[in-house]
């Protein structure tokens, strides 16, 4: 009996964990995960966007349709694509940690190239010709800009652009 | 027996409490016990240089700037150990399109993510704190269609959103008094034994079994979010199992393949 009782509580905070470890939902809130993500108003990343949305910001979901989540702003209501969204509040991305000059706060306070550190660290060890490598690694990746990554997902049907709402 | 079902109802009911403190951002409740804060700083001037850091320093209690030093040089070590980069402008942005079309869904939008393509014939991926995520040649020649490329990296993009090496990090005593309070490394030969011996674990033994599990069921749900099919690490695992078993020559430093596959499949139905 008691093994049973045991089982059975095990198994409802199993469940209760999973349900927990959903991805939004509607009747909860949920955070956008980039500053300035389009409230649409209808379900199609082409649709008229209706306001920006702010990170850090906790909004209502009011309901789920698919892959889109209707949010709930204090002055309107529209569509973002779940894929876009976060119960858990992202990180702030704070270029003042980073001593950013005025000139260069909108790049993203990680948008930088090999730390001056994990270079000296590389020159230490003895490793200069793979901090190179990393050096071209990165202007490699940082050709790539966001509507380039846009296009991709655009040109592969994935994310907000996939198949099917 | 009584008393042990209390311990199990307790023990559970805290797990509990903690995981949902974890999913809605639940505050700690404040200890009543501890002293309170000898000078609060009351306008963003009074911020002292290492509190603008621990501002935003994570669940791991390294802060970004520090994340990016420490990433910076356990990537020049498996780099330098993975025999160098296939500096290969084609092949690179293939697998940073497919990167960075995940990593555009994941939960860390401050960090900008970097792929490479280790050149050795081994089959195995590495990822760094900080955002740098590596796949071996021999990987990209294993990988059927962009599809599986893309369940590999969301795996590694993974360990770095849940953070698992700043973890382990963070329980290692090279971190005590390694930066000072402007962010600078405080102590240079302490600081190149830590990354070393970080170098050493993710390379050699790599991350802990449950810390591999929870990067696969995590990569799964971001390359599932960014539009891929959701079972296709699963599809890539069995394809390499059918060839090479659990050999030791195929992601040595993960879990062996039949497990992952088990884990995988489990907790697909």
């Amino acid at each position: 009996m008691r093994k049973l009782f045991a089982g059975c509580l095990l198994a409802l905070i199993v469940s209760l964990g999973l349900v927990l470890a959903e991805e939004v939902e509607a009747g909860h809130s949920a955070y956008v995960l980039h500053d300035g993500e389009p409230l649409l108003a209808d379900k199609s990343p082409d649709a008229t966007a209706l306001a920006k949305l702010k990170a850090r910001h906790e909004y209502n979901v009011t309901e789920i349709s698919g892959k889109w989540a209707k949010i709930k702003t204090d002055s309107t209501e529209g569509w973002v694509y779940r894929g876009n969204l976060s119960r858990e509040e992202p990180p702030e991305v704070n270029n003042s940690v980073f001593h950013t000059e005025a000139s260069d706060t909108k790049l993203t306070a990680a948008a930088r190239g090999l730390d001056d550190d994990a270079k000296q660290y590389a020159s230490r060890k003895d490793e200069m010709a793979s901090a190179h490598q990393i050096v071209w690694m990165e202007q490699q990746n940082d050709a790539i800009s966001k509507s380039d990554v846009k296009a991709y997902l655009k040109e592969h049907h994935l994310g907000e652009y996939g198949d099917g709402q | 027996m009584k008393c042990s079902m209390f311990s199990l109802a307790v023990a559970l009911l805290f797990c509990l409490s903690s995981f949902a403190k974890a999913q809605f951002n639940i505050p700690s409740i404040p200890n009543p016990f501890a002293p309170s804060h000898p000078s609060t700083p009351t306008s963003p001037s009074d911020v002292p240089l290492n509190g603008i850091a621990d501002m935003a320093k994570g669940a791991s209690g390294i802060s970004l700037s520090d994340e990016l030093k420490i990433g910076g040089a356990v990537a020049v070590d498996i780099v330098a150990r993975n025999g160098g980069l296939v500096e290969d402008e084609a092949m690179t942005r293939r697998v940073a399109l497919i990167g960075k079309s995940l990593s555009s869904y994941c939960t860390r939008p401050e960090l900008n993510f970097r792929f490479g393509i280790l050149n050795t014939d081994s089959i195995n991926a590495f990822s760094a704190p900080g955002g740098y995520v590596f796949i071996t040649r021999g990987l990209y020649n294993s990988v059927q269609d962009d599809q599986q490329l893309a369940a590999v990296l969301a795996h590694e993009i993974s360990h770095i959103t849940r953070r698992h090496a700043l973890k382990i990090i963070s329980r290692n005593e090279f971190m005590k008094g390694l930066f000072s309070t402007g962010g600078a490394v405080a102590n240079v030969s302490a600081f190149d034994n830590g990354i070393s011996s970080i170098s050493d674990t993710l390379m050699g033994k790599g991350f802990d079994p449950s810390s591999e599990y929870d990067a696969d069921r995590e990569g799964r749900a971001l390359a599932a979010k960014a539009g891929y099919q959701r079972d296709a690490l699963l599809d890539f695992l069995i394809q390499l199992y059918q060839i090479k078993g659990d050999s030791k020559s195929t992601f040595n430093t993960h879990p062996p393949l039949s497990h992952r596959i088990e884990r995988l499949k489990k907790s697909s139905t």
